[in-house]
């Protein structure tokens, strides 16, 4: 990605976010249940690194934990830092929603029912996004 | 691991390397090809065929090296060779053509120099069915699935030959059996400009030659595959599986079948009395006459993996459980597919609990009704290819399920990695597929890979006028719309409207829902704000704008008094209690509002890739049923809420919204059409 367009992931960065009701319609819904949970499926399978369109392109990971509505201060502090060292950061991330996707961010979700399906999972996405280096 | 290498580096020899890896691992064997040693670049048909396949090698878990084309070897790939630093217990095994002596001593010596031990060579003419059958393939057998019509597979047509195929398509309309063409890409692309795609005809390359051998009872020789790998793959795999031979090439390879193939007529125009009446009522002893051929023997894999001291894997045993159900939704712009597939799901016995893979955003939403996920993982505009994640995706679809499950899939393109699941799993397999395609949309390659599906599911629209049928045939099932309704049992529109008074601290007495889309397809921000606006003079008025937990919201949004910005999951309860709703016209959202007797403005989101939203909307508001209003039409859109929240607009759209006859909602007809496929094998 180009400053521009790191420039205007920036101006779109607000603390402002929509207030999840879920916890007053989910009682009137006759299907709700939260009982699911996310698998990864450990495969035989190699996958490759897959090229980039930018052969200079370079992905560092982003490990984000905590469910979190506002992510104003952790977006304005990656936008910058992609701005100016010029790489384009990927978010590890294992909740729900990390908060970041509403500003532009990529986000790939960490999945599994044990620690070692959630390290398969990583792996794979790090060799799919080139990533040698996880925050 | 058995790590297989060319000893040639041509497109073709890289070919021959991946078909031949393929049939390997068909037969239950691990080989694997380095991901080192890709070309580049690589046609996209092949990078599906070889994802599965590829290894980072590690000399510890490679037991057996074979080599293909070992006479043509050259210097470069003996260095690569040196450098894999093989254990010395590595069996070597070089395949090739060793008609001449000083070949074989050729090869034999410069391998054992670079590998330090003599590598074992297998002469391919022991492969060979006659003189000038050159290219090395091997058979395996190919699952069959057990059903009433028997399956013709027309191997090899030539359709340019405008004779043939008119002759091919008499052949291919037989109701007394299912015919499947396969040929080269030019043929086929004639035979569906000419006769749609109503046949299930592929090209050679389109999948592997496995997948394309399956369920085959009889299969008809069009023309001599000597010179074709992947045709001649299929005919051996056949052959092996136990398919009655037709022999319509006229040729020496033909005639070299080894008697059990039989003459089929020079005239293909009676080629399909031919079948009826001579071949299907002797089909199983034909076949059985292939089965146990000399050649079958000859090219059967089990011969090979005894020249390479491997075992066969033994037999797997069928488990008796009920099959998986693993429902993918390709949500588009919003989460309309995965909504829709959780509405069918839940309707599942719950013997058949549905599994989901989706996309990360339609995750939370699927796990707060109970359905366990797995991610797939979404396009990615920095990767050289678009279908990168897909194949990744193909990982771990295939990764997530077993011969016999059922995929139902949710979406408007089949990728390559759900055609390409249900072929390789030999999967059972359901299309939801929602009309309503804007007439400008080139859908070819969806109507083209619905021939990979074992039924389509088409969820009806609510008025007539818009459902359109644009395939046929027994696979295609339709139902009414899939529709969630409020459950009664635990919906209370005023306990809820209380809620929200709390919730907000403002007492009102109209409740507005704002519900625009994702804005990936159109932007609505200006909308969304002329709606916040004018709702400002409405002291009564709530108006909540619902967006999608992922999408970006506009920091201008948040400084109306009378309008709240907030996401859920379950929207339908929320919208079942409005007064107005003002929405966009997704197949969801639309149907919702007519069938739980909302009264609502629509406002289209029209892209190439999208439902024609704007039909749907006429529809409705040309009954009465609901208000159409353009995107750019925001002055009429405020005199519209106007009348509907103070004048009489709302109370005449709820009249007609009662009095409509509307089909039943197909949520369980759904359901029970996937379920009869479960069980339809026994």
């Amino acid at each position: 990605m180009n400053t521009d367009e790191w420039a205007t992931i920036i101006t779109k960065i607000t603390p402002n976010f929509a207030e999840p009701i879920d916890d007053i319609l989910e009682s009137h819904d006759g299907r709700f249940s939260d009982g699911g949970t996310n698998r990864f499926p450990t495969g035989d399978w190699h996958h490759g690194k897959k090229p980039f369109k930018n052969p200079a392109t370079v992905c560092i990971a982003v490990r984000v934990s905590d469910d979190s509505d506002d992510r104003s201060e952790l977006s304005m502090r990656m936008a910058a830092l992609a701005m100016e060292k010029d790489v384009t950061p990927i978010i590890f991330y294992r909740g729900r929603y990390s908060g970041l996707e509403k500003f532009g961010f990529r986000v790939e979700k960490i999945t599994g029912t044990t620690e070692r399906e959630q390290h398969e999972c990583e792996e794979q996405l790090k060799r799919f996004w080139n990533i040698s280096v996880v925050i | 691991m058995i790590l297989c290498e060319h000893a040639n580096d041509t497109p073709n020899a890289f070919e021959e390397l991946v078909v031949f890896v393929g049939q390997m691992n068909a037969a239950g064997q691990k080989a694997r090809i380095n991901v080192d040693r890709l070309p580049q670049p690589l046609h996209r048909n092949m990078q599906y065929e070889v994802e599965p396949f590829l290894c980072e090698v590690s000399p510890a878990e490679v037991s057996k090296v074979v080599l293909l084309g070992a006479e043509t070897i050259g210097n470069a790939k003996l260095a690569y060779l040196r450098t894999l630093n093989l254990h010395p217990e590595t069996g070597i095994y070089a395949i090739g053509s060793f008609a001449e002596p000083q070949t074989k001593i050729s090869v034999l010596s410069k391998l054992s120099y670079v590998l330090g031990k003599d590598p074992v060579l297998i002469d391919n003419a022991d492969f060979r069915n006659c003189p000038d059958d050159s290219l090395f393939a091997i058979g395996v057998p190919a699952p069959k699935k057990a059903t009433n019509t028997p399956r013709v597979l027309l191997l090899a047509p030539n359709l340019e030959d405008q004779r043939t195929l008119e002759d091919v398509y008499s052949v291919s309309l037989s109701k007394k059996y299912e015919t499947t063409i396969i040929t080269n890409g030019k043929s086929k692309d004639i035979w569906q400009k000419t006769f749609g795609f109503g046949t299930r005809i592929f090209q050679f390359s389109e999948l592997p030659p496995v997948d394309l051998s399956v369920n085959t009872d009889i299969c008809v020789l069009m023309q001599n595959v000597t010179r074709n790998l992947r045709a001649k793959t299929i005919l051996w795999n056949v052959i092996i599986s136990g398919a009655a031979i037709i022999d319509c090439t006229q040729s020496d390879f033909g005639r070299s079948l080894d008697g059990f193939a039989v003459q089929g007529p020079i005239n293909i125009a009676s080629l399909s009395a031919y079948i009826t009446q001579e071949i299907l009522p002797n089909a199983t002893d034909l076949g059985e006459s292939a089965r146990l051929s000399r050649l079958a023997s000859k090219v059967n894999v089990s011969k090979l993996l005894g020249a390479i001291d491997t075992d066969e894997p033994s037999q797997s045993v069928e488990s008796s459980n009920p099959p998986s159900i693993l429902f993918v939704p390709t949500n588009g712009v919003g989460l309309g597919h995965a909504q829709r597939c959780s509405l069918v799901a839940s309707e599942l016995t719950v013997a058949n609990k549905a599994k989901f893979a989706a996309f990360p955003s339609c995750l939370p939403m699927l796990n707060r009704y109970g359905f366990d996920g797995l991610a797939l993982v979404s396009r990615s505009d920095l990767h050289a290819e678009p279908h990168s994640n897909d194949l990744l995706n193909y990982m771990r679809l295939s990764s997530s399920t077993d011969a016999g499950d059922i995929m139902v899939f949710d979406g408007g393109y089949v990728f390559d990695s759900i055609f390409r699941t249900i072929a390789n799993q030999t999967l059972r397999s359901v299309w939801i597929r929602r009309g309503l395609w804007q007439a400008q949309q080139n859908n070819s390659v969806a109507l083209d890979r619905e021939k990979i599906f074992d039924r389509v599911i088409v969820p009806m629209e609510a008025f007539e006028e818009l459902n359109h049928q644009y395939s046929d045939g027994p696979r295609l099932k339709t139902v009414g719309p899939i529709v969630q309704q409020p459950d009664l049992a635990v919906f209370d529109r005023e306990r809820l409207r209380d809620s929200l008074k709390k919730h907000f601290g403002f007492d009102f007495s109209k409740l507005t829902v704002t519900m625009l889309g994702g804005g990936v397809a159109a932007d609505r921000t200006a909308q969304v704000q002329a709606i916040c606006a004018g709702m400002e003079k409405r002291k009564d008025t709530l108006n909540l704008v619902v967006t999608w937990p992922t999408a970006r919201v506009d920091p201008g949004w948040f400084s109306w008094k009378n309008s709240r910005i907030v996401r859920t999951h379950h929207a339908n309860p929320l919208v079942s209690a409005c007064d107005l709703f003002i929405s966009a016209v997704g197949y969801n959202s639309f149907h919702e509002a007519m069938y739980n007797a909302v009264p609502t403005i629509f406002i289209p989101q029209m892209s190439s890739f999208m439902d024609d939203q704007r039909a749907r909307a006429e529809a409705a508001s040309s009954r009465g049923a609901a208000i159409l209003i353009e995107p750019t039409q925001m002055s009429t859109l405020d005199r519209e809420i106007d009348d509907c929240l103070e004048g009489p607009k709302a109370g005449d759209i709820k009249s007609v919204l009662a009095e409509l006859e509307l089909r039943l909602p197909g949520n369980a007809a759904a359901a029970r059409y996937i379920e009869e496929l479960a069980y339809e094998y026994g």
